[in-house]
């Protein structure tokens, strides 16, 4: 239904906007381009952004497969049709969730490791 | 040469090489700096995952080491810096270092990784080769030390919030490169190595193609600690392979890299045999050209992975193409004996890339005023250890590829050379180390802590960690319970202080690998919060479980529950304990006069000890004296000679001949060795205390004397097989290496009428009877092939071989060979050559033609390249014969109760960690008693190495006895002496005394140096007055009681 899909997708951009690391950074952005960082430098308007931008998006791909992850455990295939992204890009994040303790591998079956979050348990 | 020598050293490397010469070094009275560019020590064997030819985990074997050179008291730590310069002379350098800002200050961090988990930046995980990501403020891996976080500048974008999470406020932006000078003595250059960067071989497809990996990341693959946490899976799609190809020698034996990089044959053998444990089914292909098992071990390891289904291809891949869709890759390689090009798909290509020196360690040699040979590695003079300048030594992969094992052998040969260098000042800037004061828990009701160990995946990939560690939560007076990572790494040591004093913890169960290796570094951890040594028990939940229940998890994780149920029981009863200090013997036996046994005797002489060398034939210099070449271009006879002079006229050593050990009593500090003289020069029945000149020397055939000693040096080497096989003992034109070496240094005019000579490899090696390389034999075909080809270009000459294992700097020979003319033909090995007599002749006679001339002899042999049977004719045929142990090997092993090899050589304490050392204390291994070697440099090495382990137990001023062994109690003793003939170690003794009232009575002594606490008297004492202390009856009684359930 595409008005759940939407719902889903509001609700991963308010679990991004609201992170606080992001928030952080965000708020650091004055300082960073006008003032300088902690080393004296100024960053570029544009580099700045760039990297945020990044940041953004990768937690957007992050909040979206936790959901996934949430309601089944799913192959990186599984994730790939439900997400769009390529297999290469889902697997470098499931590495970073797995390293921040967020995911885990359910059980490999033929395999391939089916994923899961760990706050299903 | 300056005359105020520095009694400090400045080790340059943080890698195993690097912490072996400065944990030596610092043992033996030295003040060491261990310089390291990154940010952590540990080197390259912190990122292996397990080892070969034992598949020990790397950072199991290391992490004792790791926190030794952390906590050593000698040893300053100088991590993430520099050498800036050196000025001076042997024995007083003045050294610059340049200390990188790492932005944390390293008193204050903690290492508690809030900083990383709040840092906003991914960065490439270098440690993982980029296979992962970490933050711009990072650990470099978790057992790191010094456990202090470092900040990556380049990627640091300096928004300042690690600062404010940093609860030490350790963060420090504005701190600068700072320049320290410091004095030192000698330097010891450990720098180590990188790997071949494949992407420069286009035609693997390296960087193009996301499945194709290089050995080491696909190390980081396997490791519980990398970026898969140990599954194998593709980069490209996250899958598990089913087909994994390994391509060898990339970056290795090509014209312009000139050298085989020596461990690469062995560690794709492991990483199959690794690959496949950790998925069930996996295929494992390697393509290779010549297979180089030639190290103590490796050819059973090889067989291993041959039978375990590794299949093994001897063609080198021309291209990979990488499959549309799948990512799959398709290698193109021509299969042996066919020749016709074949495709086969992988699902994951490894690139087992050769080893070279870091371009760091190039820059290092123009800094320290070192030459390096035109490859880039570290130029040595004679000695394998000695660089160009004086004073500063050379150990690890920058001298030449090498594997763990031989870098811990150079590195030890490395500190003995800085230690006879500096001998005279020796102690002069070293300091003991100082514990806090022992908390008295006499009084106290138990109060365990129990710490189970996950051990990356090697215990909790099969027992359940978690279940365990609630079980031991829950047992009687436990009262804090936690479980680790890897609780061998510093953080896990420090959370273990701080639950000491947390929770008044006063007894500590680790539950984890084995005794063996880690047992000291945990008593060491709990005596630094304050507790006694002895206070200490470990459960061993990997070797006894873990590793031999793999199939069964759940039977694995009740029998861990079991083991640390009864290493509770015993805990509850364990009493603190105290070492003791006693004087020793300083003086040091050295068995064997050949070129280890002169080189060890030499080494620790001119370190001040006083040496016995012991040689059981007539004169000095063993195989050496047939030695009449050597590949380096040094007269081995005139080396020799010299050898010989030094040792006889040196003031320090006392020379035996024709003498044989008969008895070694006694242990490390205090042995007593009897000396049986076939025809010796010292009275019989003497007891020698040096000085040797007030003793009367006559004597006769079969006398005996007795040695003092504290320490002992095996160096008896090894002897060449004699061969019944190719007519060898029937027709005199069929002769060993040896004997042909003879003929090369003696009769040139002969030779040079010889039209043909045909050298067979592996005669006596590489066979079900003998299964081990024998190491030394292809490079001695090679050296002889080119030396004959030397004296007579005409002579055609053929290498009959099964896998040419010219390693490391050799291959440069073997390809000369190749290049002077010498025919290398391969045979496989249930096809070897047929030599044969042209006529039928009686044994002892040659077949002639019709005007006299000797018939050639004709050699068969079945070329495996042309698949074709090939017909040799040869006027000498040369076989390049094993090397075995010396007959007499088990005899001399017994009298030294030391373990030797299924193939007989004698066994080290540990095959990579410990090369030199036995496992008793005080004894120690050298030369080709050990295995065999190559000629000259790797035996000068490794004598150099047990010299300098030798000097690190007689330099100290009292040896520590352990106090876990046995007791009497002297009222309950009455001197049946049932325990006395079956102590092994003859450590019990019956002796009579009068009592107060007068009454002679008999009871039994032990003698504190000699017992090793086996407890075999405490098994067969009658009335209970025998004990082991921390083994006492109740203390097993429990254990036994705890196993029963009860």
């Amino acid at each position: 239904m595409p008005g759940t899909d939407i719902q889903k997708r509001l609700a991963t951009a308010k679990q991004v906007i609201s992170d606080p690391r992001l928030r952080t950074l965000s708020g650091k952005r004055k300082m960073l381009i006008e003032d300088g960082n902690v080393y004296g430098a100024r960053i570029s308007e544009h580099e700045f952004d760039r990297f945020l931008d990044k940041a953004y998006a990768d937690e957007v791909i992050r909040k979206v497969i936790l959901a996934a992850l949430r309601e089944a455990s799913l192959s990186i295939e599984a994730l790939s049709e439900r997400t769009g992204a390529r297999p290469a890009v889902l697997f470098k994040h499931l590495l970073v969730l797995q390293q921040k303790g967020w995911v885990e591998v359910a059980r490999i079956e033929q395999h391939v490791p089916l994923y899961r979050s760990t706050e299903a348990e | 040469m300056k005359n105020n020598k520095i009694g400090a050293v400045l080790v340059i490397g943080g890698g195993i090489g690097g912490m072996q010469a400065a944990l030596d070094l610092a043992e033996a009275g030295f003040k060491v700096y261990l310089l390291e560019k990154a940010p952590a020590i540990g080197g390259m064997m912190a990122k292996l995952d397990k080892t070969f030819p034992t598949n020990d985990c790397a950072m199991c074997t290391i992490a004792p080491r790791l926190t030794g050179v952390g906590g050593h008291p000698n040893i300053e730590l100088l991590t993430y810096s520099e050498l800036d310069s050196v000025e001076g002379e042997a024995g007083c350098f003045d050294v610059t270092i340049r200390k990188k800002a790492r932005y944390v200050d390293e008193s204050k961090c903690t290492g508690c990784g809030l900083c990383a988990q709040n840092c906003p930046v991914e960065a490439v995980d270098e440690y993982n080769f980029g296979l992962t990501s970490r933050a711009a403020v990072y650990l470099s891996y978790p057992q790191a030390v010094p456990r202090v976080f470092t900040i990556n500048r380049e990627r640091c974008l300096g928004c300042g919030i690690c600062e404010t999470v940093c609860g030490p406020r350790a963060i420090n932006y504005t701190m600068q490169d700072e320049m320290r000078h410091l004095e030192v003595g000698a330097i010891v250059a450990a720098p180590g190595l990188e790997l071949f960067d494949p992407g420069v071989q286009g035609e693997y497809g390296y960087g193009r193609y996301p499945n194709v990996l290089t050995s080491l990341e696909f190390e980081r693959v396997l490791s519980p600690s990398g970026p898969y946490r140990g599954m194998v899976l593709r980069p490209f799609d996250g899958r598990e392979p089913g087909r994994v190809a390994f391509i060898q020698c990339v970056g290795s034996r090509r014209a312009d890299r000139n050298w085989c990089s020596a461990v690469c044959c062995m560690y794709a053998t492991k990483q199959c045999l690794v690959a496949m444990e950790h998925v069930p089914g996996l295929q494992c292909t390697v393509f290779f050209i010549d297979f180089r098992a030639f190290g103590k071990g490796f050819d059973a390891y090889y067989e291993r992975a041959q039978q375990a289904g590794v299949r093994y291809i001897r063609a080198m891949p021309s291209s990979i193409k990488e499959a549309p869709g799948s990512h799959n890759l398709e290698i193109q390689y021509a299969p042996p004996g066919d020749g016709n090009p074949v495709g086969e798909e992988f699902d994951l290509v490894v690139l087992s890339c050769g080893l070279q020196s870091t371009s760091a360690a190039r820059d290092l040699a123009g800094k320290l005023g070192i030459e390096l040979t035109p490859d880039g590695f570290c130029r040595t003079t004679i000695t394998p250890l000695n660089t160009s300048r004086e004073g500063i030594y050379v150990c690890g992969p920058f001298a030449e590829p090498k594997d763990i094992p031989e870098t811990v052998i150079q590195a030890s040969g490395a500190a003995a050379k800085a230690m006879t260098l500096l001998a005279d000042v020796r102690g002069t800037l070293v300091a003991p180390k100082v514990y806090p004061p022992e908390i008295d828990v006499s009084g106290q009701p138990p109060r365990v802590g129990v710490f189970v160990c996950h051990c990356g995946t090697n215990i909790a990939g099969v027992v359940d960690v978690a279940a365990v560690t609630d079980y031991a939560r829950a047992l009687p007076d436990v009262v804090y319970a936690d479980r680790n990572l890897f609780t061998c790494s510093t953080d896990s040591q420090a959370r273990i202080r701080a639950a000491i004093e947390e929770h008044g913890l006063n007894r500590v169960v680790v539950a984890s690998c084995t005794p063996r290796t880690h047992e000291p570094l945990f008593q060491n951890c709990i005596r630094e919060a304050g507790l006694n040594f002895y206070l200490f028990e470990l459960a061993n939940i990997r070797d006894q479980c873990s590793w031999v229940h793999r199939d069964h998890p759940q039977a694995a994780t009740e029998k861990a529950k079991d083991l640390v149920r009864m290493a509770v029981a015993k805990a509850r009863l364990i009493e603190p304990l105290q070492r003791k200090s006693l004087e020793f013997n300083h003086d040091a036996l050295v068995i064997g006069g050949g070129l280890s046994g002169m080189t060890a005797a030499l080494e620790l002489a001119d370190q001040g000890f006083t040496v016995s060398l012991v040689e059981r034939e007539s004169e000095l210099g063993g195989n050496m004296r047939r030695l009449h070449f050597l590949l380096e271009h040094i007269d081995p006879q005139g080396l020799l000679q010299s050898l010989i002079g030094r040792t006889q006229n040196h003031p320090n050593i006392h020379t035996f001949l024709n003498a044989e050990i008969a008895a070694v009593e006694g242990s490390v500090g205090k042995f007593t060795t009897t000396v049986r003289s076939k025809k010796c020069e010292v009275q019989s029945g003497a007891d020698l205390n040096f000085p040797l000149s007030t003793l009367a020397l006559s004597g006769a055939e079969g006398s005996h004397f007795t040695l003092h000693h504290g320490v002992v040096i095996v160096a008896t080497g090894a002897q060449p097989y004699q061969p019944t096989e190719y007519l060898y003992g029937q027709d005199d034109r069929v002769l060993t290496q040896m004997e042909f070496e003879e003929q090369l240094a003696t009769s040139h005019s002969e030779l040079r009428t010889l039209n043909s000579v045909v050298m067979i490899q592996c005669v006596g090696s590489r066979i079900p009877e003998r299964p081990y390389c024998s190491r030394l034999c292809c490079s001695q075909a090679v050296k002889n092939a080119l030396q004959i080809k030397k004296i007579s270009p005409a002579t055609e000459v053929y290498v009959l071989y099964r896998d040419i294992r010219t390693y490391g700097l050799l291959e440069k020979y073997y390809r000369q060979a190749r290049e002077a003319g010498v025919m290398f033909l391969r045979f496989e090995d249930d096809q070897p050559p047929i030599v044969g007599a042209t006529l039928a002749v009686a044994p002892g006679s040659v077949a002639c033609d019709g005007q006299g001339q000797a018939l050639p002899l004709q050699v068969t042999v079945h070329d495996a390249m042309l698949g074709a049977e090939v017909m040799l004719e040869a006027d000498r045929v040369v076989l390049s014969v094993a090397t075995v142990p010396r007959p007499d090997a088990g005899e001399l092993a017994q009298l030294l109760k030391v373990p030797r090899t299924q193939d007989g050589f004698f066994q080290e304490a540990h095959m990579k960690l410990r090369p030199v050392d036995f496992a008793s204390e005080g004894i120690f291994l050298c030369g080709m008693a050990h295995y065999p070697k190559k000629a000259f440099s790797e035996s000068v090495t490794q004598a150099a190495a047990a010299a300098g382990r030798a000097a690190t137990v007689l330099a100290k001023r009292v040896i520590e006895i352990e106090p876990t062994i046995s007791h009497v109690i002297e009222e309950k003793c009455d001197g049946c002496a049932y325990c006395v003939d079956p102590c092994p170690f003859k450590a019990i003794t019956l002796i009579e005394y009068q009592t107060d009232s007068g009454q002679t009575k008999k009871r039994v002594v032990i003698d504190e140096t000699a017992c090793k606490g086996c407890g075999t008297c405490q098994a067969t004492c009658p009335k209970g007055a025998v004990f082991v202390w921390h083994f006492k009856l109740d203390q097993l009684r429990a254990m036994t009681m705890a196993a029963l359930g009860k």
